[in-house]
């Protein structure tokens, strides 16, 4: 007898035991007794412990909750640099009562040793250790030490990532900013000794000042921040932050900017840093000499050696192959786009539509073909799918999936070698990514499409 | 801040649940009260990971480390509200279930489920082999409309809930609703 759709549904048995049920609830109420007995003593201990000043303190600490931080400098303006680490601040909520003094400790240090630091502050506010994701809000300062100026302030940052289980440290950057390496620990096992984002060519470029900020206690917080500063211009400018809560171990926190290419003024650098607020992703905005429009958005994990291969057209721009997705659009350029958004972090799927893009045209019709201003994109940082059939033109997406679910700009890439990277890559991707490469689309920047 | 544990539902939107806010409230610090919120939600969850991983041993397995991550965190759910538990509750479970992707290493494709054809069951067949089918058929649905369809037909979520637990917007939802019933609906035509 033929059933109704719903029924047929409805009806599949799925595999359960309820003995799996009812000896969970069983292990969770014991758990459960034994966890809530515990928090109410320790909730009684504290009162009993509790001062009006630590309450003050501890306010006043809320970004930096109890991790004390140990500000460690690797590097030396000489480019002698060494594996071990030196102590430089020892920073804990019994020798200072605000970050600020720290930091003013930490840059009083840093000036007797660099001509020109650099630094941020980096504030972290809430973390959710519940699930696999940190929640991260975090709020990072840029001083120019020699005008004594706080240049950057951004928005709080919030981004939700998978708790990653690595840090780097950064371990050399010399006078000339000619070498600039890392290494990477895991689990607080070092690792990876390596270059840090392949940035040698451009470093020796540019007699850049470089400023490395290493936070850390023990081996379970650190905090990193690099940045390049040239003639006003930022160039090659990283932010990043880890943290992991010193008392429960529970999570890591990682915040990264980044912007890969030179010529980025501090207006762009705000600019980027109000647009990407709400992402917590690096991005990449320029506007060009012809007037084009470029993003650059990137999903990139705390783990650099990942970011592998360079494609030719990308290396001019100081951008690496598998970092960044760029298109180009310029004003009279009109995309059909189907989006289509998964994005990872560290190869972990993580299903995430792009607010910004606009919803009510896309999602009126996402069956159909759609024409969008293409300006109306406040950015794009994953798309899987986007897919353009005007006049003929062929279009394919081309992407090294392998990395961290990023997309790159595919130029010139005919359909058999496109399907390639789409076979490979569903081969290695598993299911979780086959609808990424449905549509494979190659944006050809000089293919201008009119308004119809 | 997790915008879910910020999320507060229209009151024209809230549907009934067997738990209440005070319970939800209650279960942060009572066992009791914890193990109500367990029952009412234990199914909803564990056919939402069965139908995603299609394994009884996997999903068991994951839906014991979703209710300690609950059990552990809760207390950290600032909203009481049963829908707003309800999206942390999923966001918990889908975080595990991407976990459990990252770590999982032979992850087969899509592409390698073979699918019987329908014709090969026929409307006599056994129930074992119909249900086999049918779970093959809908694990053979892209990941964004098994999941909204998962949710949506054994979660009992509403396209809102759905929305909100994916970050995705309604009409999304709709969309890969939509998709994946036209989609199922082709593929057991035989059966229907």
């Amino acid at each position: 007898m033929k059933k109704s759709f719903k029924n047929l549904i409805k009806n599949i048995e799925v595999s359960q035991t309820q003995n799996h049920k009812d000896k969970l609830k069983q292990s969770l109420m014991s758990k459960a007794t034994h966890l809530y007995n515990e928090r109410k003593e320790n909730e009684e201990i504290q009162k009993t412990n509790s001062f009006p000043w630590a309450k003050t303190l501890k306010f006043s600490f809320a970004a930096l909750g109890v991790i004390a931080v140990v500000f460690i400098i690797k590097s030396s303006p000489s480019g002698n640099s060494t594996n071990q680490q030196q102590p430089l601040i020892a920073h804990n909520s019994q020798e200072n009562t605000n970050f600020f003094d720290f930091i003013q400790k930490a840059k009083a240090y840093t000036d007797e040793n660099m001509n020109k630091i650099h630094y941020t502050k980096i504030k972290t506010e809430e973390v959710d250790p519940t699930t696999n994701k940190a929640t991260l809000r975090s709020q990072a300062e840029i001083w120019d030490d020699n005008k004594g100026n706080k240049l950057i302030k951004s928005d709080y940052l919030e981004g939700q990532y998978q708790t990653p289980s690595s840090s780097i440290d950064i371990d050399k950057v010399d006078a000339e900013g000619n070498l600039f390496s890392y290494t990477k620990h895991t689990k607080g096992r070092s690792v990876a000794p390596g270059k840090i984002l392949n940035y040698e060519n451009e470093l020796n470029k540019i007699n850049n000042d470089v400023f490395c900020l290493n936070t850390e206690e023990d081996a379970t917080s650190i905090g990193i921040s690099i940045f390049q500063i040239h003639n006003d211009n930022f160039s090659n400018v990283d932010i990043s932050a880890m943290t992991r809560n010193k008392d429960d171990k529970s999570f890591v926190i990682d915040k990264l900017f980044r912007s890969a290419s030179g010529n980025l003024s501090k207006a762009d650098l705000l600019n980027i840093i109000d647009k990407y607020k709400d992402s917590g992703l690096i991005q990449y905005k320029q506007i060009t000499e012809n007037g084009l429009m470029e993003y650059a958005v990137s999903l990139k994990g705390n783990d650099f050696n990942e970011i592998t291969g360079t494609s030719p057209e990308l290396v001019s721009e100081g951008l690496k192959h598998n970092d960044i997705y760029t298109f180009y659009l310029n004003s009279e350029t009109y995309a059909l786009v189907r989006l289509e958004v998964i994005s990872t972090y560290n190869d972990t799927p993580i299903a995430k539509e792009v607010t910004s893009f606009p919803e009510d045209k896309y999602l009126d019709n996402i069956d159909e073909a759609q024409l969008f201003n293409v300006d109306d994109f406040d950015l794009v940082w994953v798309s899987s799918v986007m897919e353009r059939k005007l006049q003929g033109d062929m279009l394919y997406l081309q992407t090294d999936p392998l990395q961290n679910g990023c997309y790159q700009k595919g130029t010139h890439m005919d359909e058999e070698k496109s399907q390639s990277y789409i076979d490979r890559y569903q081969k290695q991707a598993g299911t979780q990514s086959q609808t990424l490469w449905k549509y494979p689309l190659t944006w050809d920047k000089k293919t201008t499409l009119k308004k119809p | 801040m997790n915008r879910f544990l910020l999320y507060e539902p229209e009151v024209s939107n809230i549907i009934p649940f067997m738990v209440s806010s005070g319970c939800i409230k209650k279960a942060k610090t009572d066992p009791k009260a914890f193990e109500k919120v367990y029952e009412n939600f234990y199914d909803q969850v564990y056919k939402y990971v069965y139908f995603r991983v299609n394994s009884k041993e996997i999903a068991e397995d994951l839906v014991s480390l979703i209710w300690e991550k609950v059990l552990y965190n809760l207390v950290n759910l600032k909203s009481n509200h049963p829908l707003s538990f309800k999206l942390w509750l999923f966001q918990i479970t889908r975080n595990s279930l991407y976990e459990h992707y990252r770590q999982k290493k032979d992850i087969v494709s899509i592409e390698d489920i073979e699918i019987p054809q329908a014709e090969q069951i026929t409307q006599h067949a056994k129930d074992a082999e119909l249900n086999a089918y049918l779970l093959q058929t809908l694990q053979a649905l892209p990941e964004k409309e098994k999941e909204v369809f998962t949710l949506k037909f054994y979660s009992d979520c509403k396209n809102k809930e759905i929305a909100k637990i994916m970050e995705i917007s309604e009409k999304v939802v709709a969309v890969y609703l939509s998709r994946a019933v036209k989609s199922l609906k082709i593929k057991l035509e035989n059966l229907l």
